[in-house]
């Protein structure tokens, strides 16, 4: 048998080795977004083409560097991210909803980017779907997604599908909000540009997407306890940065209503709790 | 800041980023975009929540209910037994290790070069190296211990740029895998030779090395001999170069730590248990020319039946 004949049949017995942890990371994405059914049939079978296809190119692409379970995950996770944005166009739900699992997520799509009534969110959810949660609980889960705005001012307008308020007065109070927001979001982007990328990473990891401090350690390769003491520093300068920007209480709590933000939120409720001063 | 969807090259990154396999620069560079490219950062973070969440599937901590005051008791007692154990495993829980013959190169501090000068010069025979014969019908414990040397041998002479050497190597590989029935990756081991025979740069060689190596790890997964010797002969390359700095890195010593938990047969224990001792020493001349032979004698009592 010829040589390069042999290798592409070791691929295929690489695949085959791995085709469990890809079949069980495939169903825990799928649980993730809410994809059941025919969709997430659909999605299953993108993936094992997308690894088998030109001769198993990926694989053969893979060099070593890392452990090839990891590999294999950070690819199927990054087609996962291709699929989205594929069905969603660039719509993405809140990470919030991202760190509530499946039930959150399709919450938040029928909410905010089907902009259903939340009844009729429900019912879909309990009766379409098979969630399991009462009414109830679902409305406090959806209490708990913020509403997805704009990111900056000028993309107000290219929300066709985002219903104005009747009331004049309403309108122009969320008009008003959402402008403080984005204030306050440029002021903290510019603030978090101060930071070293690896705080910038942490704070990410740990106020945006819930990594408790000693999965960050872990992951990150450093020492647990003093990255207790790095966080704090970090908030408190993060708090100093602000105000140096003019960025007080009041517009901290418009920020708090800022979907696309939501890390920093986090982070801005921590420095608020920390601050002994009694004005930020 | 998003910026262009990752290709496989950067996910490979980011998967040895995870996997803590980077150090220095590389790893700095992986911070950086992860700071500044939310594309990057989202793959990141799904990968990374993937591998927690199996993580904590794993020990199973399910209690059966039942009622009454002394019941509920124990069943309180029990549930927090079971956080602790899950507390202590998680305390415990294994560090990234080094796991590829090329994490080993890349934790020896001293030049590929001067690496491949500590190699012998005419890559003779297992039975020359360590003055024992080879006996037939190799046990895979034993050939997968010479598998990971020759890993080793083979990495740092294509580092080195040996072409010649590390043809050599590399047929040496082929018919180590062949005895043990690996016909597919002997193969691949052969083709690699063949390619070096045919004048192909070594740097041009060497990613498919790893890529076949990639392939023996994951062939030899649960085999611990594959990592002694891997692990063995690095250390007596460093030992040999009074590279002390290599025994100090963190993963070396967890590596050995994990090693010590799995090799136990008395031929092989016996030479870890002196290891660690000088690894728990000084780091001059003479304990690092003592380390060279014990991990020299580790691999040989390894890769011996």
């Amino acid at each position: 048998m010829r040589p390069e004949v042999d290798e592409r049949t070791a691929r295929e017995e690489l695949f085959r080795a791995h085709l469990p942890q890809i079949e069980r990371v495939i169903a825990a994405i799928c649980r993730r977004w809410g994809w059941f059914g025919d969709q997430a049939d659909d999605f299953a079978q993108e993936v094992k083409l997308k690894l088998i296809e030109d001769d198993y190119a990926v694989l053969r692409r893979f060099r070593g560097k890392s452990r090839l379970k990891t590999f294999l995950y950070a690819v199927i996770h990054n087609l996962a991210r291709d699929y989205l944005v594929r069905r969603h166009g660039k719509w993405r739900p809140s990470r919030a909803a991202r760190r509530g699992g499946a039930i959150a997520i399709r919450l938040d799509v029928l909410l905010h980017r089907d902009r259903r009534p939340i009844e009729e969110a429900i019912e879909i959810l309990r009766f379409n779907l098979g969630a399991s949660e009462s009414p109830d609980e679902l409305r406090r889960l959806a209490a708990e997604l913020p509403p997805h705005y704009p990111r900056h001012l000028e993309d107000q307008e290219a929300l066709p599908e985002q219903r104005a308020p009747d009331d004049p007065e309403e309108a122009a109070t969320a008009a008003e909000r959402r402008r403080a927001a984005a204030h306050a979001e440029a002021a903290l982007e510019e603030a978090l540009a101060v930071f070293d990328a690896e705080d910038r990473l942490i704070l990410k990891l740990h106020f945006g997407d819930g990594f408790s401090l000693a999965a960050v350690a872990r992951r990150l390769g450093l020492e647990q306890k003093p990255l207790y003491r790095r966080r704090q520093r970090c908030l408190e300068r993060l708090r100093r940065e602000l105000e140096r920007r003019g960025v007080g209480r009041r517009q901290l709590g418009e920020l708090l209503g800022e979907p696309r933000v939501e890390l920093k939120v986090a982070a801005l409720r921590r420095a608020e709790g920390n601050s002994h001063r009694g004005s930020v | 800041m998003t910026s262009d969807p990752p290709g496989i090259p950067e996910l490979e990154e980011l998967a040895a980023f995870i996997d803590g396999r980077l150090e220095g620069t590389a790893r700095q560079a992986v911070i950086e975009r992860l700071a500044r490219d939310e594309t990057y950062y989202e793959v990141y973070a799904d990968t990374l929540r993937t591998l927690e969440e199996e993580e904590d599937e794993a020990p199973s901590t399910t209690v059966a209910p039942f009622a009454g005051g002394r019941r509920r008791l124990l069943r309180d007692l029990s549930i927090l037994a079971a956080i602790l154990a899950i507390a202590v495993f998680a305390l415990f829980r294994p560090r990234p290790v080094l796991e590829q013959p090329g994490d080993f190169i890349a934790a020896l501090g001293a030049e590929p070069a001067k690496l491949a000068g500590r190699l012998r010069d005419d890559v003779p025979a297992w039975s020359r190296v360590r003055s024992v014969a080879p006996p037939p019908g190799l046990p895979a414990a034993a050939g997968a211990c010479r598998l990971g040397a020759h890993l080793i041998w083979l990495d740092a002479a294509l580092a080195a740029g040996h072409g010649e050497q590390a043809q050599r190597l590399a047929r040496r590989l082929g018919g180590l895998l062949r005895d043990l029935e690996r016909p597919v990756l002997a193969s691949a081991y052969d083709e690699l030779a063949a390619r070096l025979e045919a004048g192909e740069p070594a740097a041009d060689v060497r990613p498919d090395a790893a890529f076949a190596a990639a392939l023996v790890v994951e062939g030899f997964a649960g085999e611990p001999g594959l990592e002694l010797g891997m692990w063995g002969e690095s250390c007596r390359l460093a030992a040999t170069a009074g590279d002390a700095d290599f025994f100090r890195r963190p993963r070396v010593r967890r590596t050995f730590d994990r090693l010590r938990g799995e090799l136990q047969r008395p031929a092989v224990a016996e030479h870890l248990a002196a290891i660690d001792r000088l690894l728990r020493g000084g780091s001059t001349a003479d304990e690092l020319a003592e380390l060279a032979a014990a991990c020299d004698a580790a691999v040989a009592a390894g890769g011996n039946r």
